[in-house]
C-alpha cells in the first residue's frame, strides 16, 4: 500500500510541557485511520503538524507529494468560516484558496448532497453546530483532494448528526479518498476506521486495526481496551 | 486573487454598519464646520477625507483581521496552497478600493455643502494617493492585529499609533506653529504624506503630489514586508 504521509519522531512542546512525545505515524492509500485519545492527549497538535500549520520541534515528515497542500483536504475542530460571507460566498472563497473555480450548478450540487441547499445564502458563521460541520467537510472536497484530515468531526453532535457524519466518512473511502479523523468517541472508531492510533500524554500506545488490537489486548471493545490501556 | 479580491470587496460593501459610520461621521463633520465655522469649512474638506480612509483602512480593517484570526480561519488558510502574500494583496486591494469609494463620497458630499469647485484633475489624482495610503494603512493593521491578543488590546493600541499620527499632521491644526520636534516628526508620518498628496490634488500642485506619491510607494513596500513577516495565523 502506498504510503501517503510518513511521520517518525515528531515531537512538539509548549514551554516545558511535551504535547506530542517523538511519535510515529503513517498514513496510507485508501484508508480510514482515527486518531484517538482524550483532550490534551496531542491529537491536535499531531494534526496540525500533518498539515504543515504547527511546525514540530523535532522528526520528520515525508508527504508523497511536494505539493501535498494542494492534495489534503482540512476541517479544524473548531470549523471555522469568514465572518461577513455567506455559505456559497464561503465555499468560493476556499475554492480560490485551493486555486479551483467553482460553478453555480457544482456548487448547489455539493450543497444538496450534504442537505445544505436551503442555507445557501445564509452567513456561514449562522448555521447550525451540525450544518457547520458538514459545510467544513464539503470545504474539504472541493479541490478533490487524495487525503482527508478531519480533527473531530463529530464532537457536540447529537447521535443523528455523528450518524451522518459516520456515513460521510464512509463515502469518502468508497470515492477512494483516504481519511485521517481524530475522535474520543470508541463506538464511531468502530463503525467507521480501518485502523486506530490510540494517543495518551502525547504518546502513540497502540496502533492496528480494531479486531486485531481487541484480538490482542483480549478485549471486548475499543473502550475497553483505551481503558485498559491508559490505567 | 481575482476571486479572493472579488469576494472580500463583495462583503465589505455590503457591510452596511461599518460603511454607515465611514460616511456619516465625515458627513456629520462637514455639516457641523459649514454650520458653525462656514468661511473655513472648505478648508477641512481633505481632512476630513484623509482622516475618513485612514480610519476605515487602518482601524476597521485591524479589527477584521483580528476577529478572522481568533475565529481561526487564518489557520485554515495556512492549510491551503494559497500563498500568504497573494491573500493579504488579494484582501487589500478591495479594501483600499472601498476606500476610494468613500472617499469620493465624501468629497462629493462636500463639493454640495461647500459649494466647492473642483475640477476632474482633483478626482484623478487624488485616486493613486487614496490607494496607495489606504493599502500602506491596511498591511500596517494587519501588523497591528498581529500584536494584540483581543479587542481591548487592539483598541488601546491603535489609539497608541493613530492619535500622534493625527496630531502631528496638518490634518485640522497647521504644524507652522507647533514646536520643532513635532514638525520633525511630522516629515516622517505616513498620515502627513497622504494629507500632504490631497492638498496638492487639490490644488494641481504636481510637485508636491509626485513627492507625497513617491514617499507613500516606500511606505506600501515597507509596511507590506512588515505585514507579511509578522502575519499571525493564530493565537497558539
Amino acid at each position: 500500500m502506498k504510503k501517503l504521509i510518513s511521520a517518525s519522531q515528531l515531537m512538539k512542546s509548549y514551554k516545558t510541557r511535551c504535547v506530542v512525545d517523538h511519535i510515529d505515524v503513517d498514513i496510507n492509500e485508501g484508508e480510514i485511520v482515527a486518531l484517538v485519545g482524550t483532550n490534551g492527549a496531542g491529537k491536535t497538535t499531531t494534526i496540525g503538524m500533518l498539515l504543515g500549520i504547527i511546525p514540530q520541534d523535532s522528526g520528520a515528515i515525508k508527504y508523497w507529494t511536494s505539493e501535498y497542500k494542494k492534495e489534503i483536504g482540512t476541517q479544524l475542530q473548531t470549523t471555522p468560516f469568514f465572518e461577513g460571507y455567506s455559505v456559497e460566498d464561503n465555499l468560493k472563497l476556499f475554492a480560490a484558496f485551493y486555486g479551483v473555480s467553482l460553478t453555480k450548478m457544482l456548487i448547489d450540487e455539493k450543497l444538496a448532497a450534504f442537505d445544505l441547499l436551503q442555507v445557501k445564502k445564509m452567513p456561514a458563521i449562522k448555521l447550525s453546530l451540525g450544518q457547520q460541520k458538514r459545510l467544513a467537510i464539503i470545504v474539504t472536497t472541493l479541490h478533490n483532494p487524495k487525503l482527508v484530515i478531519l480533527d473531530e468531526p463529530s464532537a457536540g453532535l447529537d447521535p443523528r448528526g455523528q450518524r451522518e457524519i459516520q456515513h460521510i466518512i464512509k463515502r469518502l473511502k468508497d470515492s477512494g479518498v483516504s481519511v485521517l479523523f481524530s475522535s474520543h468517541d470508541m463506538l464511531e472508531v468502530m463503525n467507521v476506521a480501518d485502523r486506530v492510533l490510540m494517543m495518551h500524554h502525547g504518546k502513540i500506545i497502540a496502533n492496528g486495526s480494531p479486531d486485531s488490537l481487541m484480538e490482542h489486548y483480549q478485549t471486548q471493545n475499543l473502550e475497553e481496551l483505551f481503558f485498559e490501556l491508559t490505567m | 486573487m481575482k476571486a479572493v479580491f472579488v469576494l472580500n470587496l463583495k462583503s465589505s460593501i455590503k457591510d452596511m454598519y461599518l460603511l454607515f459610520w465611514s460616511i456619516l461621521m465625515p458627513f456629520a463633520a462637514i455639516i457641523a464646520l459649514r454650520l458653525f465655522v462656514p468661511s473655513y469649512a472648505g478648508n477641512y474638506v481633505e481632512g476630513i477625507i484623509a482622516v475618513s480612509v485612514f480610519f476605515y483602512s487602518f482601524m476597521t480593517t485591524a479589527f477584521i483581521a483580528l476577529s478572522q484570526r481568533k475565529r481561526g480561519v487564518y489557520n485554515l488558510l495556512h492549510a491551503t496552497p494559497m500563498p500568504l502574500w497573494k491573500y493579504i494583496i488579494s484582501i487589500s486591494s478591495s479594501w483600499a478600493i472601498v476606500a476610494i469609494i468613500l472617499s469620493y463620497i465624501v468629497l462629493l458630499f462636500s463639493i454640495v455643502i461647500n459649494r466647492l469647485d473642483i475640477s476632474f484633475n482633483t478626482f484623478l489624482y487624488m485616486t493613486p494617493i487614496i490607494l496607495i495610503a489606504s493599502l500602506s494603512f491596511v498591511f500596517l493593521s494587519f501588523f497591528l492585529s498581529s500584536l494584540v491578543k483581543n479587542e481591548g488590546h487592539l483598541s488601546m493600541t491603535a489609539n497608541v499609533l493613530m492619535i500622534p499620527m493625527l496630531l502631528c499632521s496638518n490634518a485640522f491644526f497647521t504644524m507652522e506653529k507647533a514646536p520643532n520636534f513635532i514638525q520633525y516628526i511630522s516629515l516622517i508620518n505616513p498620515f502627513e504624506w497622504f494629507l500632504n498628496g490631497i492638498k496638492a490634488a487639490f490644488i494641481n500642485n504636481f510637485s508636491t503630489w509626485g513627492a507625497s506619491l513617491f514617499l507613500l510607494i516606500g511606505c506600501l513596500a515597507l509596511t507590506l514586508i512588515i505585514s507579511l513577516k509578522t502575519f499571525k495565523y493564530s493565537d497558539q
